[in-house]
């Protein structure tokens, strides 16, 4: 099922129930990218398939000033417990690279920043370049733009480039192309489309949508205000003391 | 028993993984840690059967110490010998001396009771040197060694110079931390167990309601003193062989008949 199919579907049944609805296709289209993205995060904690998730190759691993190594994540991933967003990584301890011998492979597990130092007590646990792991972080201030891997154990490898598989969400910014397929299971559109009228008559009940005063109402004419402020202040200026106790 | 027969470790985790639902390693605990926990299961069965024996050699160092290998504990049997590692040749056996102290390396030592006499003054001592000889004559052990529990040194005594190498035979506490378990098949199903009751102790701390039913089974698989595995796995590795057994019997009903 396309975007576009989906997204007029449901704007035409705005537009059926309330002619005076004022959706607009691109904001129908941000809440389809929403709650799509809500229901594969239900859907995989449901069934936990791989239904969602991508697989990278090659991608090149970088250092930051301080020589620690890390990866740019190539997609938004689901927030899960336990880093579980993030599938696996690995790299091969013979090239460095993502290919190379099988028996060579090395998986990184994942681990949080805070339980870094906790790993280093056991030998067991203890990152190396055939035990190496990650952990995810914001490389911005605010930790808002959450979107760096950062690779333990492999410091003193030149490692060069990794595979990684994610369970990607949706970027409801960038969506180029209304033909492509909403990436949901064709038995969850009804659900999705479901949930996007629901949204829609919540907004709907909002006063100001849903009586019809006949007036836009949607930017504030500040040019009227002001002929109308001066008139009101001209009009109490001319009345006269005796008109006012008539008054 | 004995047998040459033993698991990998991943056979082992792919059991274990399955069975406390930690297939994707996405509960907080890495590969490492499982690792771990089966190595601390090896450890304590090494500890309690005495199962897993190693002999390591030495030169004969000129201070007659030498430092006992890490991981190792219980020694077993000292033996001096010369000749090849491969081919000893003249041998002998060295018995442990009570009390006997060289840990600073000279060539004398203390001890309560001294073999050569140089505590014969002392009252409160037997007389050392007659007390060294019995019906057959003189016979004093001139072989012995004793243990520096601090420095974790075998002390030698100056006679053992008299020969080159040295083999020691110890007891092992599985392999020192870091390497790869040796686990025997006939501890799997204990160490599966150990390393489960090991997983749910780590998760009831942080879901108690959850996690300590669990647990409870896992300390009965594991500690029931009929059916539990870990009682089975010492029992097992302790038992006989059978052709030991029947050797071992055809030699004491022999003793009588002669």
């Amino acid at each position: 099922m396309t975007y576009r199919y989906v997204v007029y579907d449901i704007q035409k049944s705005f537009n059926a129930s309330f002619d005076d609805a004022d959706f607009t296709f691109n904001q129908i289209l941000y809440w389809v990218t929403l709650t799509a993205n809500r229901m594969r995060l239900q859907q995989n904690l449901a069934t936990n398939s791989d239904l969602f998730t991508s697989t990278f190759s090659s991608l090149s691993v970088s250092e930051d000033t301080k020589g620690r190594k890390y990866i740019d994540l190539p997609m938004q991933i689901m927030d899960l417990p336990n880093n579980a967003g993030v599938v696996y990584i690995t790299y091969n301890e013979e090239t460095c690279k993502c290919e190379g011998p099988v028996f060579a492979q090395r998986f990184f597990q994942g681990t949080t920043l805070g339980q870094v130092h906790h790993i280093y007590m056991d030998e067991y646990t203890k990152p190396s370049p055939s035990n190496p792991y990650f952990y995810r972080t914001g490389h911005k201030f605010d930790g808002l733009d959450v979107n760096r891997i950062y690779l333990l154990g492999v410091e003193c490898v030149p490692v060069e480039s990794i595979e990684i598989s994610i369970k990607a969400s949706l970027d409801p910014r960038y969506i180029c192309d209304l033909d492509e397929q909403i990436p949901l299971p064709d038995e969850m559109i009804f659900d999705l489309t479901n949930q996007v009228l629901q949204l829609g008559r919540f907004i709907m009940m909002m006063p100001s949508e849903r009586v019809n005063t006949g007036e836009d109402e949607s930017e504030v004419d500040y040019r009227a205000l002001y002929y109308q402020q001066r008139n009101a202040n001209s009009a109490s200026a001319n009345n006269t003391p005796s008109q006012m106790q008539q008054e | 028993m004995k047998s040459n027969d033993y698991v990998s470790v991943d056979h082992l985790l792919a059991e274990v993984l399955a069975t406390v639902n930690d297939i994707e390693l996405k509960k907080g605990f890495s590969k490492g840690w499982y690792n771990s926990r089966i190595q601390d299961a090896m450890q304590e069965l090494s500890i309690e059967t005495f199962w897993l024996k190693v002999t390591k050699e030495f030169v004969i160092p000129e201070n007659c110490q030498i430092k006992m290998p890490p991981n190792m504990f219980n020694i077993r049997q000292i033996y001096l010998y010369n000749g090849d590692i491969c081919d000893p040749g003249q041998s002998q056996v060295v018995y442990f001396k009570r009390l006997f102290n060289n840990k600073y390396s000279g060539n004398g030592y203390t001890a309560k009771v001294k073999d050569d006499g140089s505590n014969s003054n002392d009252v409160y001592q037997p007389n050392q040197i007659y007390s060294s000889y019995n019906n057959i004559g003189f016979s004093r052990i001139k072989y012995y060694y004793g243990f520096d529990e601090e420095d974790g040194l075998i002390m030698l005594s100056r006679d053992c110079l008299g020969f080159s190498n040295v083999r020691i035979f110890f007891n092992a506490m599985g392999v020192p931390n870091g390497e790869t378990p040796i686990i025997p098949r006939f501890f799997e199903r204990a160490v599966v167990d150990y390393v489960k009751l090991k997983f749910y102790d780590a998760m009831k701390s942080r879901d108690v309601r959850t996690y300590r039913p669990l647990w409870v089974d896992a300390k009965d698989d594991l500690e029931n003193l009929t059916t539990g595995s870990w009682n089975k796995a010492r029992k097992r590795i302790k038992s006989m062989d059978s052709a030991e057994k029947e050797s071992m019997e055809e030699y004491i009903s022999s003793m009588y008949h002669k």
